[in-house]
């Protein structure tokens, strides 16, 4: 009985590590330039294809380090993708309305898609865990993947860095500034371009990290960039739109629920997330917490 | 006599603009001379497109081989292709776009919310659908019509034939269990495999089998570690699986740090063809798999030796999935029924078709004339990742005879149990 708990539990944990790492890039974009990025999901999957093709260049058995290292690597192939992004598109989105970016974002995620069906095609790929994760730990009668446990710290890893440059760098408190009013950060003599040059590589990086430690947890296919993201826009709505501690708070309160609803109320599953995440915004319409934090 | 004036010729372009704008059947679908016109219907973008594109190579190969023996009633196969991105909405705009280009006889779609979106207007629009995928029981049951054709099997004759199986090979496992998607397909395909187990157990291995009441899962999840979880704590031996795709791919790699194909055997998986297989490889865990057409099970049939070296020499895949079998099937099936309705209507193209019997690559199918059901075996293999070039390999196969497992004709009126 303690040992199921528990299994829910770390289940749930998963899940919402997993969310987080998706949503992080996408709360931070809109944190500091306001802009919904719909394409997010595209990048994630980018990210996540770019590791499948890397990982099958490396002869042998692929190891945890080779496999991070590969995911870094890919972060920031997607991080300069971002730069370009932000140079050609995200550039001539500041100045105008909400309703362009939505239809410039989700132009870029088909797009994506578009790119990913070209170069990979439409056959669904499964990229396997690297050695030393694709086994199960055993405590008493607890199973517990190797995998569950590497995205659960890379998931806590990722919101570690990131809550230390916002809040405990220089930099990251002068993000924060250019969120909160970009007019008097610019008077003040900061590059406020090159604070939301900034923000978008580190978004964009964030989605091509994500898509490659996530890789082996799910099926790739050209619709891939969709899997994640309705959940990742629940995470950062309820978490407070931009606020990455908040993302992160989300998505643990949304995986335990959805976890706890679908094992011990098997009649509904999936249903726990959506009503999770309708009654806490019908209490905290702002979400739970707001503003870049 | 009418004399020949501009007023009278512009009495009859009147009338011919008219019939057009109205769709008047009788003017758009008549098919009296040059290449009979055959409409592929099917998804070729978004998420069942790694269905649709091989269905329409197996269509393809169908309208060449024709074509070169010297068509049929002597006049050729013109197709038509329009992609349904597995849309009930763009599916039925397409079909009509198809309609509109002379196209009556229209065939494939994957997805059964396009079938059901589709066959609601094929008498409004006077066509024929052959389907070759769509396994809704709708069709052929509560919402049958008699412009609806399927030229493959059902969930009932393809779960059951997969009971049968397991009851005649596994007879000592006889706990079963399910991981279900929570959707109608899902549900009908567990309904099916469940009354097949209660059938054939009994019959064949001489035991009651106990069945759990499945775990329900979601569609299109990116976790499904908890489903897989319960169902680990289910006492249950024998497993069903009807997660098709990304999802299933999903769910059995994160099935296998748990040990479930380990704990869990037999695994039944509903009709993934070789699909999942293909993308895990090596790691792709042994389960018995449903098929519409399997080339190895089919080998010394001439059309099923044609079509699969066809097939592999343009893909280069050497287990192709049976949406290749079934879309030739298909337009064989047109080919065969309009040597007896050559002048295409619509209404006689219906009655040759029913009760038709033809060859296809899986040998002689005859479509059903009271529910528009093909009568064709049912094919399901043992699969299992291997280290081979292809990752994969078939241990075995089973081919069942179809009229011994196919549900009673009963149109209009939903399965029951």
């Amino acid at each position: 009985m303690v040992g199921d708990f528990l299994l829910v539990g770390l289940n749930g944990m998963t899940w919402a590590m997993a969310v987080f790492l998706v949503a992080a890039g996408l709360t931070l974009i809109f944190g500091i330039l306001h802009i919904l990025n719909f394409s997010h999901g595209g990048f994630v999957m980018i990210g996540a294809y770019l590791t499948y093709t890397l990982i099958n260049q490396t002869s042998g058995p692929t190891g945890i380090f080779v496999f991070l290292a590969v995911a870094v690597l890919c972060a920031a192939v997607v991080g300069v993708l971002g730069y370009v992004i932000d140079r050609t598109v995200f550039e001539r989105l500041k100045a105008v309305d909400d309703s362009y970016s939505l239809i410039a974002t989700y132009a870029m995620l088909i797009l994506c898609e578009g790119g990913v069906k070209l170069v990979w095609g439409p056959d669904f790929i499964a990229l396997p865990p690297p050695a030393g994760l694709d086994g199960a730990l055993l405590l008493g009668d607890l199973f517990i993947p190797s995998y569950s446990l590497f995205v659960i710290l890379s998931g806590i890893v990722v919101f570690l860095v990131l809550d230390f440059w916002i809040h405990r760098t220089r930099s990251g408190k002068v993000m924060q500034s250019v969120a909160l009013d970009p007019w008097m950060a610019n008077v003040l003599g900061i590059n406020i371009n090159a604070m939301f040059t900034t923000a978008v590589v580190a978004g964009f990086a964030l989605a091509g990290l994500a898509g490659g430690l996530l890789a082996p947890n799910q099926s790739l296919s050209p619709g891939l960039g969709g899997t994640y993201i309705i959940q990742a826009f629940g995470v950062i709505i309820v978490g407070g739109i931009g606020n990455v501690r908040g993302a992160f708070i989300a998505a643990l309160v949304l995986g335990m629920i959805d976890a706890f609803g679908t094992v011990y109320v098997p009649e509904y599953p999936g249903i726990f997330f959506y009503i999770a995440v309708a009654g806490i915004l019908m209490y905290r319409p702002q979400g739970l917490l707001s503003g870049i934090r | 006599m009418v004399r020949t004036t501009r007023r009278n010729a512009l009495k009859l372009l009147g009338v011919g603009v008219a019939a057009g704008a109205l769709g008047m059947p009788w003017v758009r679908n008549a098919q009296a001379s040059g290449p009979y016109k055959i409409g592929f219907l099917g998804s070729l973008s978004g998420p069942a497109e790694s269905l649709g594109a091989p269905m329409l190579e197996g269509v393809k190969i169908a309208v060449e081989d024709i074509n070169a023996a010297g068509g049929t009633n002597g006049r050729q196969l013109e197709l038509v292709v329009r992609d349904d991105k597995a849309k009930p909405d763009v599916g039925t705009a397409a079909a009509r776009e198809l309609v509109g280009e002379g196209c009556s006889m229209l065939l494939g779609v994957v997805s059964s919310a396009v079938a059901l979106a589709v066959s609601a207007v094929l008498q409004q629009e006077d066509a024929v659908l052959i389907t070759c995928a769509a396994h809704s029981m709708r069709l052929t049951k509560e919402d049958f019509n008699r412009n609806y054709f399927r030229i493959t099997d059902n969930p009932f004759m393809r779960q059951r034939a997969q009971a049968h199986v397991m009851a005649e090979r596994f007879g000592e496992v006889t706990t079963w269990g399910g991981l279900i998607p929570d959707h109608e397909y899902g549900r009908s395909t567990w309904e099916c495999f469940d009354n097949g187990l209660k059938t054939y157990y009994p019959e064949l291995a001489k035991a009651e089998p106990t069945i759990s009441k499945p775990v329900m899962t979601t569609y299109g999840g990116s976790d499904y570690r908890n489903f897989v979880a319960s169902a680990m704590r289910d006492p249950a031996v024998g497993f069903f699986v009807s997660a098709y795709g990304g999802d299933a791919i999903t769910m059995y790699q994160q099935a296998l740090p748990y040990g479930f194909f380990k704990k869990k055997h037999p695994i039944v998986d509903a009709a993934n063809e070789f699909i999942v297989a293909r993308a895990m490889k090596e790691n792709f865990p042994e389960m018995w798999i449903g098929s519409h057409w399997y080339s190895g099970a089919f080998t010394g049939n001439p059309m099923n030796d044609e079509l699969a070296r066809k097939m592999t020499e343009r893909t280069g895949i050497k287990f192709l999935d049976g949406f290749i079998g079934e879309g030739y099937s298909a337009v064989r099936a047109y080919a065969e029924a309009l040597k007896t309705a050559d002048s295409g209507k619509t209404a006689d193209v219906i009655k040759a078709l029913e009760g038709l019997t033809f060859d296809s690559p899986t040998g002689k199918r005859t479509i059903r004339a009271e529910d528009h059901q093909t009568i064709k075996p049912v094919v399901l293999y043992r699969v299992r990742g291997a280290s081979n070039a292809d990752g994969i390999e078939v241990v075995e196969h089973r081919v069942i005879d179809g009229a011994t497992v196919i549900d009673p004709a009963t149109p209009g009126v939903k399965l029951t149990f």
